[in-house]
Order: structure tokens, then sequence, then C-alpha cells
């Protein structure tokens, strides 16, 4: 099982590294000198020298690369040239949103999309088990800003049932933090859960058919004991399976949903530093997405083995 | 397919055996998957033929029919604040989220597919294939796209290419275990023993029997793109305007939305339709093949 591990964690640092050359190649594609934005209306040839010297742009190409790596390891990303902030303090900010948003939703959408699957697999051929098909067909075809777009106008300004807009710290409030961020969660999860309820109906159905379910039954286990004791508890397997490869698609959303509800997350931030051209925030952003990508796989996976004894056995 | 394979070699030749009448019964007995093909067949020939079927140029303004309902006389969806026709701007829109699903179905085909290919069938193009998959799916799609649109410029193609990449690590992993799985099949060993190489194998023995996995793969892909498209349009990242986009049509209803609720509505309801055809088609699909229930990825 360690050496499954120290193989997945070798695996993501390669990831990362790969991706932080990728990264770093492509914002230097980008068109348009930094240099020559930062140093403003005066394009004076020596000042632009000096400011590509400050920021160590008349470095060879392989020396940049391991000067800013070697500083993005010590946490410091370089500043951001449209607010003059340290990249690292604009990450320290948005990052915990994102996070936050993420974890929200998968715990929302984990749960509806468990929880319709099997309830979809219990009443097999009867209106729930239609209902959940219908379900997650529509969750899958509703595009999540549209799905945020309408929650705000008719549900948010008109209803007043939630704020529309901004976010509440989770030091300064948990209530606040859950309620500014219940409703984006709820919505970035539909697909998620649309996926899962398909999963997990699947897997049950199996499950209802196969002969360690029988056995328990014969055992006299309760109804309520044979579906989520065991039934359920096989399909968790496959959910954090799951939950693992549509985290990418909910870093996306995420990203949107941000925009639309006005989060102050990474998401956003990406966004505005794309429209503004702040190379250092890209670059920053991306590469931390990438870092946060990895370990939260890693960590889905290390789940994924204590979930599953076979895996643990295996080796 | 393993069923498939099996009928066909173990059972007496009757009509009823074969695997494309098994098929095309099973297919004509689902009533939401042939309802999800009809709407499809409609969507698509309104998307193209819009230039014709549209009631009024996409960009046509006319200040003088603001914000009509809809089932105004002449707008039958109703008008935006500009006096733009609804029903002819999303009949365009409509078009322009099929192009770039379809193309960037064919980006992911054309990479994944090969690649795949090798992956399932060698050691070293597998180790390769996992860890390119490994990279690109640590870039979010849409932060991959935001980074594409910045440095070449947002448009149709760009949105098309960026969705395409980013749904190659799906393609590529359905081809991967399709091709190890056949490889290892008996008829494929007979056939080696037969003197037949590798590259015969995987394009005559391979290939043709992963095409239903691949179709079914491209009508979950399909939604996946036209979402996606829609999105990258809304925050002006995807199809700029003046061409018409529905995801540009409700970033445009944002502002509206009190006034001209159907702005915001329609051009949503247009999106929801079509992927909801693709999603119900691909589900009678796989119904129809006997392939497993794959997940969305």
């Amino acid at each position: 099982m360690l050496r499954r591990f120290l193989i997945k964690f070798g695996q993501g640092l390669l990831t990362v590294f790969l991706a932080s050359i990728v990264v770093f190649l492509a914002i230097r594609a980008l068109p348009g000198d930094p240099a020559e934005t930062m140093a403003g209306e005066d394009q004076n040839p020596a000042v632009i020298a000096a400011i590509r010297a400050r920021l160590g742009l008349d470095k060879p190409m392989p020396e940049q690369y391991l000067l800013y790596m070697w500083h993005a390891l010590h946490g410091d990303f370089g500043t951001s040239i449209s607010s003059r902030v340290p990249v690292s303090t604009l990450l320290g900010q948005t990052l915990p949103v994102t996070l936050q948003l993420t974890v929200l939703t998968m715990v929302c959408g984990g749960i509806v999309g468990m929880l319709m699957g099997s309830v979809g697999a219990y009443w097999r051929g009867q209106w729930p088990e239609w209902l959940s098909s219908v379900l997650s067909l529509v969750g899958l075809s509703v595009p999540h800003f549209w799905l945020a777009m309408l929650a705000i106008i008719y549900v948010g300004t008109t209803m007043r049932l939630f704020p529309v807009s901004g976010y509440t710290p989770l030091h300064e409030s948990l209530g606040g933090n859950i309620g500014h961020l219940i409703v984006p969660a709820l919505i970035l999860g539909s697909a998620l859960a649309a996926v899962l309820m398909r999963q997990t109906r699947a897997n049950m159905l199996d499950a209802f058919g196969a002969e360690y379910i029988l056995a328990v039954r014969a055992k006299g286990a309760s109804e309520s004991r044979v579906v989520i004791g065991h039934a359920l508890r096989n399909s968790l397997v496959v959910a954090v399976t799951i939950l693992g490869l549509e985290l990418g698609g909910l870093l996306s959303g995420a990203a949107v949903i941000e925009q639309i509800f006005g989060l102050p997350g990474i998401g956003r931030l990406a966004i505005n530093a794309v429209f503004s051209r702040d190379y250092p925030v890209v670059q920053g952003v991306v590469l931390v997405v990438a870092v946060s990508y990895v370990a939260i796989s890693l960590l889905l996976d290390v789940l994924y083995t204590v979930l599953d004894p076979r895996i643990r056995v295996g080796g | 397919m393993v069923a498939a394979a099996t009928a066909q070699v173990g059972s007496p030749p009757v009509k009823e055996a074969t695997p494309w009448r098994r098929f095309r019964r099973r297919m004509l007995s689902n009533r939401f998957g042939m309802g999800a093909l009809l709407v499809l067949l409609v969507l698509v020939l309104a998307g193209v033929l819009s230039p014709i079927v549209a009631p009024h140029p996409p960009g046509d303004a006319n200040f003088a029919t603001v914000f009509q309902h809809p089932g105004t006389v002449g707008y039958v969806l109703g008008t935006d604040n500009l006096g733009r026709d609804i029903l002819s701007r999303v009949l365009y829109g409509i078009r322009a989220s099929l192009e770039v699903g379809v193309l960037a179905v064919l980006i992911a085909f054309v990479i994944g597919v090969p690649s795949g290919l090798l992956a399932g069938a060698f050691r070293t193009a597998d180790v390769i294939a996992s860890r390119g998959t490994d990279l690109l799916l640590a870039f979010p799609f849409l932060i991959m796209a935001i980074g594409v649109a910045a440095i070449l410029g947002p448009s149709l193609m760009i949105a098309a290419v960026a969705i395409g990449i980013g749904a190659v690590p799906s393609i590529l992993r359905v081809m991967r275990v399709e091709t190890a799985r056949i490889i290892s099949l008996d008829y494929v060993t007979a056939a080696r023993a037969q003197g037949a190489g590798t590259l015969r194998i995987l394009s005559h023995y391979v290939l043709p029997n992963a095409a239903s996995s691949l179709i079914v793969r491209a009508t979950v892909i399909m939604p996946g793109a036209i979402l996606g498209e829609s999105t990258l349009s809304f925050l002006g990242l995807g199809i700029q305007p003046p061409m018409p986009s529905l995801g540009g049509m409700l970033a445009d209803a944002q502002q509206y939305a009190e006034q001209a609720p159907w702005m915001a509505v329609v051009p949503g309801a247009a999106i929801v339709l079509i992927c909801l055809s693709f999603n119900t088609l691909g589900d009678a699909l796989r119904d129809a093949l006997d392939l497993q229930v794959v997940s969305r990825d």
C-alpha cells in the first residue's frame, strides 16, 4: 500500500513539474512585453531595460524557469502587474474560498447523487426510478451559469431567500459562510449529482442481484442495513473514483459560478487576470490549481484504498 | 460487443439474431431514444438551414420593436433589447453551438483515437499517454480555454480547439480500454497466427469493434462541448458578437431580467433541449448496443 502511494505521489510530482513548464512557456507565448506594459506611458528604453533586469526577463529561459520555481517553492510567485500586490497574497485570499466551494459542492452533489441513485435502484420500475433518471438527464444537460442566473434573478432577488452576491469568511461566521456558498454549491453540484446518480443506481442494481446481499438478507438483517450498510457501502468506492474524475470539471465550473455570484475565489481571479494580461497572477493561479488538483486526486486515491480492502491487500 | 460476437458465432443463422437487427429492433422500440433522435434531426436541420428558415436577419436591430413579448405577430419568441428577433438569433445560435460541438468531437477523436490505440497496444505508449492525460486533467478545461483565448484571441475555432483538447482524455481512455480488451480476444490471436501485423490488427480488428463504444462516447462529449461553448461565450471568451451565440444571448439577458425574462429563458431552454436530446440518444444507443454504463469522465 505504501509502495502504491509512493508511485502515485511520484506521478503527481511529475505532473506538477510538466504543468509548470507548460504554463511557463505558454505565458511567454502571450503577445505583449510585460516590461513595456509596466513602463506605462514612458517608453524609455533604459527604463524598460531596468524593469526587464528587475523581473529577470533578460536572463536565458531555462534560468528564468529555475529562478521562478525556486522562488515559487519559497512562496514567492512575483507581484501582480495590475494591483502591485504579491501574487502569493492574492492566492492566499482566494484559494480558501474556492476550496470551500469545491468541498461543499462535493458534499452536496455526493449526498444528493447517491441518495437519488439508491432511491432509483431500490424502487426499480416505479416512479422514483423514473424521477431519478429524468433528474440525472436534466442535471447533465443544464448549463450551470444559466441555473445560477435564473436562481439569482427569480429566487435571490425577487424572493430574497439567499444572498445573491458576496462572501463571508469562515472565521467570521459559519452560518454566513454557508449561507453565501450553499446555493452556488448546489448549482455547481447538479452535474456531479447527475453523474453519481446514474453510477450509484447501476451499482446498487448490481448489488441487489448479487449473492452477498442475498446472504445478508438471509441472515435476517434489516432492510435499512442491507441497503445502507452493504449495497451502498460498495457503491462508495465508485463514487470516490467519480469524484476524482469530475474534479477538473468542478474547478472549471467553480470559476464561472464565482464570477456570477461575486465570490472572491481563485477562478474569478484567473478570469480577471487573463482579461487584464496580468501574467504573474495567471501563472501563479494555474500552478496552484494544478498542485491542488494533483493533491486532491492523491487524497481521493488514499480514501479509495481505505474504502476498498481489495486494493489495500493487493498492494 | 462480446455478447454480439458470441451470438454471431454460437447461434444458428436465424434472421433475428444478427447484431445489427437486434440493435435496430431495440433502438426502434425505445420511445425516448427515437424522440430524442427526432428532436435532434429537427434541431440540426433548423441550425443548418437557419439562413433560410430564420424569419429575420439575426443582427437586424429595430428600435421600434424592442422588448416584444413572445407570441407577438412576426416575433414568435419575442425580441431583445435591440429589437432583434429572438427566434432567428436562437436558430443561428444553435447552428454555432452544433458547429463547435462537431469540431470539438472531431479534434478529440483525431488526437484521442490514435493515442488510445497505441496506449492499449504498447506498454511505453501507455506510460506516455497516461502522464499526458494527467497533465491535461491538471489544467481545468476552463482555465485552459481562457489561456488559449488570451493567447490567440477568442473565436469559435479557438473555443472548439480548447474544448476538443479538453475532451481528449475521455476518448483516449475508452480507446485504450477497448484496445487492451479486444487485443486479448481469441480471434485476434488467431489473426496474429495467420501473420497479421500489429498495424493490421489495430486497424482491421480493434477499431471496428471499438466503434460502438466510441459512438456512444461521442454522444456524451457532444452535450459537454455545447455546454462548454455556451459557458465560454457567456464569459465573452467564445463566439464573438455580432455573431449570435446562445451563451452570448444569455450574457446580454442578465441586464434585462426584469423587463424581458424571455431573453434569459429562451436561449437557455434551447441549450437544455440540445443537450438533453444528445444525452437521451446516448443512453438509448448504449442500451441498444448492450454497453455497460460508463461515467461521463
